[in-house]
Order: structure tokens, then C-alpha cells, then sequence
């Protein structure tokens, strides 16, 4: 094997609208800092964003250049790499910024990094690698232990920060991928349904309606299924059931919270309900054309929490309206599309799986944040790619952009 | 013919399939989304912005600059004046380039600050920085419209003569007025309050700079009172001076014109100095000075007239199981006499004729028992019994002013009545209201309450109280230039539990000038005077003190023209019966007491006077537009340096629309400078320094309060 440096030959219109989608983040992140009331930390954000940028570019180009086959070679060393790092981060991990109380960060010398962020990267190239393997579709539910059981490791260990919103990025990484390399919807509906009975298990009643209804999916599905597999299925829900309350009494009050607000933001709207709300109200009262840039009174009156990074959509939409929102929502929407047209093209496993990966990680990172900012999911810390502040999120996203444009590119 | 596709193609299709599904799920979650974020930016717009307005905005009442309370001449007692914060915002000036140089240049000029100071602001790395201290509103239009300083009001309540009547001015606590002339024209004063809308941030703080004007205030209008401030700080130095040479506890002393009722001059003081309003507040036994009302009575019924007489029992005379005597003893004389020389065993003997019901029904008419109606709150009414409460003595001893409380201002009043020719006035302390703008919106017009006694009647009084002061026991009142009626008083003070104090008395004189056309009316009264404690002793001469200081003053309110005709000569005083007999002998001489106003003054006659003989006078004024050279004031507090150029002779003018000096660091010169010749009566204007309170050295004291 060789390193191989030759022209680049990457998309240019997802390069370009990753670009756009950057730079225009750095804008709003300096528009995040002008305020009323002063937050030196802020304040500067921009310009430590643009640093970050820097780096990320050069980590772009370099990446960019490498060949695919040498992401392949490298992704269970990453992958392992990735996994030690989450769980150092566990011990030693120390918060930042305005997430002071978690410990998501993991400091080398000067530098402070994210793993998580590293392991959802590392995770996609893993899963990618050992789904290409396959000569055939995963047809039965045994098939999707071994992937399944790749991530749940890192998701594990990310929840256990907590970090509730990276980890649902994972589940987008397996399901995009697991669905991409052709596995049926009913097994991904199997797999899944130990979460939705977690889900339903408020409810006594909707939960037996709903376990009901799977014991006669198992039934219908009995000549696909192993006995094992269907036993083993009924049981997770079971099981999932009836640790709902034992799990949801081992949750930290604010993480309830978030869950009760979400179904009632007037329960606490100066708690937990409050960035709910304030992020509701600053998007609402931007209106169709907003209040112009920077000048977004809510934002500047430090009403909006966390303008600079999970709820930088509220600025937007504050200050630029319906018009900046939809703007926004468009160029992300080009970029998913454009990761789809890409892995349209290839013709290997391993890259449309790579492209598979990061298209699911983007699309619960972008429908969660956006998402929790106009009230249809409910609060989890989770960053706008590309947009929100924050070093390691974002030489990740364009070290993405690298690997996607470089497999597609490649095949 | 169904053609089985091939491995690859079946593959091909699956794979476009479910990229197609995967593309739709997330077309599905953008559209979503947008659909979302267009229901609340476009749908519920209205709701959002209300909501986000009601959190980051709030209403705010502006206070209206608060009305300004005046003296007769238009001079400010209290004023409300408007001063400036001012804050710097470095971040806003850090990219322009050569703005900070341009603002610490700013700083250093307008503010003047130290260019350190000014340097330390402008290089902050702060945000928002304060300076310290209050400026005049000159400072907002100096600085309006420059990048990064921002201008916040603030609305201070300032009393400049030094606290000069403040008992009656009362104070402003809170944005109230509180006592005296605050409390009782608050409606007036206040004005109307305006509306703005300010942004707070999410923990309610004011955001500076982000103001909005909805409505302006309209300022509060100006109350004209009838005070005299020169006079009010000429009695409050006479009677500080007596509390001090007779060691009295305090003391009320009382300036009215007589003519109209008017307040001239209200001061009621404490040994230590403070100041308050027992003149309404405090009911007292007045003693001996009620004893013309009972004469009044007396004459005015026909139950006796100045001739009759009456024997003074040796001192002592015995009544209703009571010994009343006197100090003097002057066996039979008449009633005007018993009058002059204070007989109480005259007195009462004679007051024997009335009865209770008349007697009750004329102390009632002079105003006693009821309150003046004068307008400050809190006035005291006094005490006056209906008969049927009476003891068998209370008739003797209400005719020499015992079992009866009157407020110093009652008496004033009562005496006033004596002096006009027998016409109750009511007190009236407040000349006009003014709007914002200046114009008089309401005047207030002496009234008269009723007719106590036929004007007769008054005159008889009159002249048997000129006698008091001539050859009685009011000698001490004298002038040289005028006759002077009056009456002393002298009475057991109380103590602290309802009984008499031992050796304690209230002393009191009341003196009006001139007798036979009064224009001023002078009512002192100390508290408890140690040693010699006859109101004739202690505060006759304060009342003689109070009128020459009064006519020594150029801007006191008195007709000089009328003054002049009624003037006597000193060589040659007038006997008691030529005084009562004919008119006053008139020597000229406006010249002589006004030389400053000479030639202005309203009488005709004294025009043609002025070039006449000249009065031996020995308190004469100094020669009519001498030469002098003005003082030097600077360093001076304002009301020394004011006091100093009046004792030169000379006029004192503010700045123009310099209002009141922000500050009490003290006057900064005069215009013509010190050491200039001009003429005696010229005006001097007095300048000020324009520095912020508290912008550099300490915050000086001052009864200034921020409203």
C-alpha cells in the first residue's frame, strides 16, 4: 500500500455548500456575541471558530488526498482508538464552556477534544468495514448482533457522560447504514423495537396494544425469523418495558426535565422549560424577514441560552426569519441530497456505506437541533453541524466532508 | 413476456429504492421542519412578538421635574433640576480609528476629567463604564450624538438658600412631597409623569441606552409663596442671636404684613438649631399678649371705654377663691393704662363685665380655637373651652391669657386684625402658582375671614399699644424712626407632665410698625429663657432687632414711600398724647432709608422730599450711590457670598438660565470682578463652578435628595 497525493477530484457543490454552510455559522456565531449584556467567552467565540476552521480546512485537503483503501485499513485501529478515548474520558473527562458540569472533554497538553466526536467517525468507517464484508444483504436479525454490538459500545460509553444527544447521532449512524446495506424494514423495525417499548411503557395499555401487535409482526414474520431471534426479540421488549420506571428514576432530574417540558413547557419556564421557550420565542418573533443581524432582542437581552452553539438556529432564525431558516434547512437538505446522488455513483460497499454513516449522523444532528429549537424534539445537547461553535464538531464535519468526498470520488 | 431481471439489475433497483426511501425520509424531516419554523415565524408571529416584547420590555414612568417653591421676589427655595449620568461604552469606539484619542478629548473637555482618568475609561476593557458623579444639562447636549457615551437623567430635589425655611418647604421622600409646601401642593408640584419603554435583559436589569420616549413628562408647576427670603434669613439670624444670648429652648418668630395677612417670614427654632413649624403646630398659653383681645371685647361691647378706671388693688386682688397679681403695683389707673403696664388684677377686674359668652364669642371672632386655614398640613387648631366648660375662674383667667392655647401664627393673625382697623385676615402663605412655563395660572388674594371690631375700636387699641411700647412694658420694642405698637407676654411654661414648669416661662412680645398705618408685624416668642424672662426684657428687643434689620434691607417687603411720611424725628420725640392726638410729625428722608431706591419708590410725596433736610438719624443708611468695590466672594458658600455683597450694598443676580449652582463647592467669582469700583445698589452677578457633585472630592453635604 502507498500514500497516493494526485488531483483532487472531490464534489464540489457539497464542498461548496459545506463552505457556505461554515462561514455562515461563523457570522452567527459573531452575531451570538453581540449582546447587551457582556459574555467575554462569547464574545470571542467567532474568532476562535475561525482558528478552528483553519485547521479544519487543512485537515480537509490532507484527508482529502489520502486514499480510501488507507480509511479502510484504518478504521478498527480508529475505531479502538476511539473507544479508549471514550472511556478515558469517563475518568478524567472535564467539561467546558456552558457545558461545565459534564465531563466531554478530554485534555492533551493544550488541547481539549471531544472524542465523542472522533468515535461517531471512527464508528461510520468501522461499520462500514465490517458491513462491506458481506457477500449478501444481513437478512436475519442475528446478522445485525456484530454491528449492532460495534456501536452500542461507543454509545454506551457516551451516554454514560451523559451525552443523550451524540448518542442518538449513533443510532442514525447504525440504522442509515444497516438500512443501506439492505437489510429488510421489518428486521430494522425488530431491532428497534426494544426502544419503542421503552417508549410506550408509560402507558400500560398502549404498551400491551403495541406488544401485541409485535408478537403478531414475530408471527407473520416466523418463516424469516429463528426461534431464537423471535424469542430473543419478545424478551428485549419485555425486558424494555419493565425497566422503563427503574431507568427513568436512575435519570438526573434535569434530564426528566427536559422530557416533562418538552410534553409541557409551562411546567417550569423558568427551569427547565426555559430554553424551550426562549428559543421558541426568539424564532417566532423573528418573523418572515427577522430583526436583522445581530440585532436580535432576545439574543442580546440574554434571554436565548447556549446562542452559540446548540441554539445558534434560534439566532438565525431571531434575526434573519423565516427567510434565513429556510435558507439554512435548504443548504442542508442540498447536502444530504448531494451525499445520496454521491453514494448513487459508487459502485463500492465500503463507500456508499461511509456515505450512508455520515448521512444518518447529519440528519439526527441537524433534525434534533433544529428540531429542539422549534419544539419538535425535545431538549438534548446536540450541535448544528457545521454552524454551532465548537473545535472538535467541527474539524469532524469537514474531516467528514474529507472521507465523503474522497471514497465517492474514489469508486 | 416477463423478462427475469439479472442478479445486478435486481440489486441496482433495490439499492435506488432504498436510497430513494432514505432521501424522502430525510426530504420528509427538512419539510417538516420548514413547516414548523414557517407556523411559528410566519403563522404565530404576532403571539412570538408580543411574547417577546413583554419579556424584554417594560414600561416606565418618567417623573416630571418637580415644580419649583419660590419667595414672593420669584427666588427658588426648592427647585428640581435635571442631571446627567454619563457612561462610556469603549467596546462600541475600539474599531473606529482615532476613537478613542477622540473620545478621551472628549472627556478630558466636556467632563473634565483628569486625562489619566479619561485614558483608564476609554482603554477599559470593560463593556460599560460609569463615571462617577452628576452633570448639568449642558453636559447631554455637549455629548449628544457622540459614538459609545450614553446619557442616562436624573432628577434631583435641591433646597439652595441653605435649607432657609425648609419646616415650611417640608421635603420630597421618595418622589412625595412630605410636609409643609411639598406635601400641600404635591398635585401642583409633581406634574405629569411621562412614559418610555426600556429594554431589561433576562434578569431585569435596564439595559442603558436603549430607552424609548412614549410619552413626555410635563414638569410640575411653581408655587409662589409669600416668604420673603431675605427677611426669612434676617429673622432666622435675629432669633438664632436671641435662643442664643437668653439661652431659651427655641423660639418662633413670625414676620406678616397685617394689611393682607401675608407670611413674610416663618421661623420656629430649637437650641440646637434645628428647625420646625411649632409656629402652626404648637398651641401655647400666651399670657399677658391676649389681654388687648379682652380690651377689644371690652370696648367694642360698650362694656367700658380707655378712661374708665380701675384700681389695681395694690397688686393683689382676690376672685373666685384666686389670687391674681401683678408685678408692678400702680394702684387705680385707667383701663388703657392697666393695658400698657400689663395689670392683670385690672384686667381681669374689668374683664368681670363680659360675659362668658361674650367674652368666648370674642376671643372666638380673633381667630383662637380654630384653625387658620393657612394651607400647611397638620396646622393645630388650639384651645379655646366652650363656657359650659368654664370653672368660676376660667373668666378671669382667659382675660389675661391663661386656660387657653394659640398657635404663634393665631396670635400673629389676631394682632393683625388690631393693626388693619379690625379685619381678620386669613394667614396667607402662598402668593401664586405658576405653570412650567412661568405664566400665573392661579393668584391667591388676601382675604378677609370677618370684622372683629369696629374700626374705632382698633384704633383705641392701637394707640393704648403704641403707650405699651413708648412708657409701658413693651419700652424695649422702640424705634427711633417709628412708633411702635406692641405687647409683651410673659407665661408659665408647661412641663412635661400637664402642670406648670417650675421657673420656666414663654416669653413673647408682638410688635407692629408703623403704629398708625402698620405695614409689618413682628411676633416673637422664646421658649424658656434663662434669667431675666419678661417677654419685655427677652423678646421685645428681638422684635426691635427683626425691624431695623428690616428696614437696614433694601428688598424688604415694605412701602418705603409710606414708611417715609410716618417717619418721626428722633430729636424730637413725640410725647404719648401728641402720638395719639394728631398724626405723626413726617420728616422725609426716603432718602435717608431707601437710599437705593430713591425716586422709585411708589409714594409721590417722597419724590419732592428727597431733596429736603436730611434726619439725624442715628442708624442711618450710608449716602446714596457712594462708590464702593466689590468683595471678594470666591471660596465663599453661596448664601455668605450673597450675604456679604448685600452687607456692601450691592444687588446679587444668578447666571443667566444658570438656575441653581448644581453643586456647593462654592462661588467662583463675580461679574464685575472683586476689587472693582461700582456704585452702592449696582447688581453683582455671582458665577459658580460647574462641577459634578461628588466627580471629584467628597460628596458634599446638602439636604439634596434624589427623587
Amino acid at each position: 500500500m502507498k500514500l497516493s497525493f494526485r488531483g483532487w477530484a472531490g464534489d464540489v457543490p457539497l464542498v461548496a455548500a459545506c463552505l457556505a454552510l461554515t462561514l455562515f455559522g461563523v457570522a452567527m456565531i459573531y452575531s451570538a456575541g453581540v449582546l447587551n449584556v457582556p459574555s467575554p467567552v462569547v464574545e470571542g467565540a467567532w474568532a476562535r471558530q475561525l482558528v478552528w476552521l483553519v485547521l479544519a480546512m487543512g485537515v480537509f485537503t490532507f484527508t482529502s488526498h489520502v486514499q480510501a483503501r488507507w480509511f479502510e485499513w484504518a478504521a478498527f485501529p480508529a475505531y479502538s482508538v476511539a473507544v479508549v478515548l471514550l472511556g478515558a474520558t469517563l475518568v478524567l473527562g472535564t467539561g467546558s464552556g456552558t457545558a461545565e458540569g459534564v465531563g466531554r472533554w478530554l485534555q492533551v497538553g493544550g488541547i481539549r477534544f471531544q472524542p465523542s466526536e472522533l468515535a461517531k467517525l471512527a464508528t461510520i468507517l468501522a461499520l462500514a468495514r465490517l458491513l462491506a464484508t458481506r457477500d449478501s444483504p444481513p437478512s436475519a436479525l442475528k446478522d445485525l448482533l456484530a454491528p449492532s454490538a460495534l456501536v452500542a459500545l461507543p454509545l454506551g460509553l457516551v451516554v454514560l457522560q451523559p451525552d443523550l444527544g451524540t448518542a442518538l447521532a449513533f443510532v442514525g449512524i447504525l440504522f442509515a447504514a444497516l438500512f443501506w446495506a439492505g437489510t429488510p424494514a421489518s428486521q430494522l423495525f425488530l431491532l428497534a423495537s426494544p426502544g419503542f417499548a421503552l417508549l410506550l411503557s408509560f402507558d400500560t395499555l398502549i404498551w400491551s396494544v403495541y406488544f401485541m401487535g409485535l408478537v403478531l409482526l414475530v408471527y407473520l414474520l416466523r418463516y424469516r425469523l429463528y426461534l431464537v431471534e423471535s424469542v430473543g426479540v419478545l424478551l428485549a421488549n419485555l425486558a424494555a418495558g419493565t425497566i422503563a420506571m427503574p431507568l427513568w428514576s436512575s435519570l438526573a432530574d434535569y434530564q426528566k426535565n427536559r422530557l416533562l417540558v418538552f410534553l409541557d413547557p409551562g411546567l417550569d419556564p423558568q427551569g427547565a422549560g426555559w430554553n424551550l421557550i426562549q428559543s421558541k420565542v426568539a424564532i417566532g418573533s423573528g418573523g418572515l424577514l427577522g430583526k436583522g443581524f445581530t440585532q436580535g432582542t432576545q439574543k442580546r437581552l440574554d434571554f436565548l441560552p447556549e446562542q452559540h452553539t446548540d441554539f445558534i438556529f434560534s439566532v438565525v432564525g431571531e434575526e434573519l426569519g423565516f427567510m434565513g431558516t429556510t435558507v439554512v434547512i435548504l443548504l442542508f437538505a442540498f447536502v444530504l441530497v448531494r451525499l445520496v446522488r454521491l453514494a448513487e455513483r459508487v459502485g463500492d460497499p465500503f463507500a456508499g456505506l461511509v456515505l450512508f454513516g455520515i448521512f444518518g449522523a447529519w440528519l439526527v444532528h441537524i433534525f434534533i437541533n433544529v428540531g429542539m429549537t422549534i419544539g419538535l424534539v425535545p431538549i438534548t445537547g446536540i450541535p448544528l453541524p457545521f454552524v454551532s461553535y465548537g473545535g472538535t464538531f467541527l474539524v469532524m464535519c469537514w474531516l467528514s466532508v474529507a472521507l465523503a468526498v474522497r471514497v465517492a470520488g474514489e469508486s | 413476456m416477463n423478462r427475469v431481471p439479472s442478479q445486478e439489475v435486481r440489486i441496482e433497483r433495490r439499492a435506488n429504492f432504498r436510497r430513494r426511501l432514505l432521501l424522502v425520509v430525510w426530504l420528509g424531516a427538512a419539510g417538516f421542519i420548514l413547516w414548523r419554523a414557517g407556523s411559528l415565524q410566519v403563522g404565530e408571529v404576532e403571539f412570538w412578538r408580543a411574547e417577546a416584547d413583554r419579556q424584554h420590555r417594560t414600561q416606565a414612568e418618567v417623573p416630571a421635574p418637580r415644580g419649583s417653591i419660590r419667595d414672593r421676589n420669584g427666588l427658588a427655595l426648592a427647585v428640581s433640576f435635571e442631571r446627567f449620568r454619563v457612561s462610556v461604552a469603549p467596546q462600541e469606539i475600539a474599531g473606529a480609528s482615532g476613537g478613542r484619542e477622540e473620545l478621551q478629548e472628549i472627556l478630558t473637555e466636556i467632563l473634565d476629567l483628569a486625562p489619566g482618568e479619561a485614558e483608564r475609561i476609554v482603554s477599559s476593557e470593560r463593556r460599560w463604564v460609569v463615571i462617577p458623579g452628576r452633570y448639568p444639562p449642558h453636559v447631554r447636549e455637549a455629548l449628544s450624538g457622540v459614538q459609545g457615551i450614553y446619557v442616562e437623567r436624573e432628577l434631583t430635589r435641591s433646597y439652595p438658600h441653605d435649607g432657609l425655611a425648609r419646616a415650611v418647604l417640608g421635603s420630597v421622600v421618595d418622589g412625595r412631597g412630605r410636609d409643609g409646601v411639598e406635601q400641600a401642593f404635591e398635585e401642583r408640584l409633581r406634574g405629569e409623569p411621562g412614559l418610555e419603554v426600556k429594554a431589561r435583559d433576562s434578569r431585569g436589569r435596564a439595559i442603558p441606552g436603549e430607552v424609548w420616549t412614549v410619552r413626555p413628562a410635563r414638569s410640575g408647576g411653581d408655587v409662589v409663596l409669600t416668604l420673603d427670603l431675605d427677611l426669612q434669613e434676617i429673622v432666622r439670624e435675629a432669633l438664632r442671636e436671641a435662643v442664643e444670648e437668653t439661652g431659651a429652648a427655641g423660639g418662633d418668630l413670625l414676620v406678616t404684613d397685617p394689611r393682607s395677612g401675608e407670611v413674610l417670614a416663618m421661623v420656629s427654632l430649637s437650641a440646637d438649631g434645628s428647625t420646625d413649624l411649632s409656629s402652626l403646630h404648637a398651641p401655647y398659653e400666651p399670657g399677658s399678649t391676649l389681654k388687648p383681645f379682652t380690651v377689644a371685647a371690652l370696648l367694642s361691647r360698650g362694656l367700658a371705654s380707655m378712661g374708665d378706671s380701675v384700681d389695681t388693688e395694690d397688686g393683689r386682688w382676690t376672685t373666685q377663691g384666686r389670687t391674681i397679681s401683678d408685678v408692678q403695683r400702680v394702684g387705680t389707673v385707667t383701663l388703657e393704662r392697666a393695658l400698657q403696664v400689663s395689670s392683670n388684677v385690672g384686667i381681669a377686674k374689668l374683664a368681670e363685665r363680659l360675659s362668658p359668652e361674650a367674652q368666648y364669642e370674642a376671643l372666638r371672632d380673633f381667630g383662637f380655637g380654630v384653625a387658620t386655614g393657612v394651607g400647611i398640613p397638620g396646622e393645630a387648631a388650639g384651645i379655646l373651652r366652650r363656657p359650659r366648660q368654664w370653672s368660676r375662674q376660667s373668666q378671669a383667667s382667659l382675660a389675661i391669657g391663661y386656660e387657653i392655647g394659640v398657635t404663634p401664627l393665631q396670635m400673629a393673625m389676631a394682632y393683625g386684625a388690631l393693626a388693619n382697623g379690625g379685619l381678620l385676615m386669613e394667614p396667607q402663605l402662598f402668593r401664586e402658582l405658576r405653570s412650567p412655563e412661568g405664566s400665573v395660572t392661579d393668584r391667591f388674594e388676601p382675604r378677609a375671614i370677618r370684622r372683629v371690631v369696629p374700626e374705632d375700636v382698633a384704633r383705641e387699641v392701637n394707640r393704648a399699644l403704641v403707650g405699651a411700647v413708648e412708657e409701658g412694658t413693651g419700652s424695649r420694642a422702640r424705634l427711633t424712626t417709628f412708633s411702635v405698637a406692641g405687647k409683651s407676654g410673659t407665661s408659665r411654661a408647661h412641663g412635661g407632665a400637664g402642670g406648670y414648669a417650675t421657673g420656666g416661662y414663654y416669653a413673647s412680645f408682638v410688635g407692629y410698625f408703623p403704629a398708625d398705618d402698620p405695614q409689618l408685624l413682628v411676633f416673637v416668642k422664646l421658649d424658656r429663657p434663662q434669667g431675666e424672662y419678661y417677654g419685655g426684657a427677652t423678646a421685645a428687643p428681638v422684635t426691635r432687632a427683626t425691624m431695623e434689620a428690616v428696614l437696614a434691607s433694601r428688598r424688604a417687603p415694605i412701602d418705603r414711600g409710606s414708611l417715609a411720611r410716618l417717619e418721626r424725628r428722633v430729636v424730637q420725640e413725640p410725647s404719648l398724647s401728641e402720638m395719639s392726638s394728631a398724626p405723626p410729625a413726617v420728616t422725609l428722608a426716603s432718602g435717608a432709608l431707601d437710599p437705593w431706591e430713591a425716586g422709585t419708590a411708589s409714594s409721590p410725596t417722597t419724590a419732592g422730599a428727597t431733596s429736603g433736610t436730611s434726619t439725624v438719624g442715628e442708624e442711618r443708611s450710608p449716602d446714596t450711590r457712594a462708590a464702593v468695590s466689590v468683595p471678594e466672594v470666591a471660596g465663599l458658600s453661596l448664601r455668605a457670598a450673597v450675604r456679604r455683597l448685600h452687607a456692601h450694598g450691592l444687588r446679587v443676580r444668578w447666571p443667566e438660565g444658570g438656575g441653581v449652582p448644581c453643586c456647593r463647592t462654592g462661588v467662583d467669582g463675580t461679574v464685575p470682578a472683586a476689587g472693582e469700583t461700582v456704585s452702592r445698589g449696582d447688581t453683582v452677578q455671582i458665577r459658580w463652578l460647574a462641577r459634578p457633585e461628588g466627580g471629584g472630592g467628597g460628596s458634599p453635604p446638602g439636604d439634596e435628595r434624589n427623587e
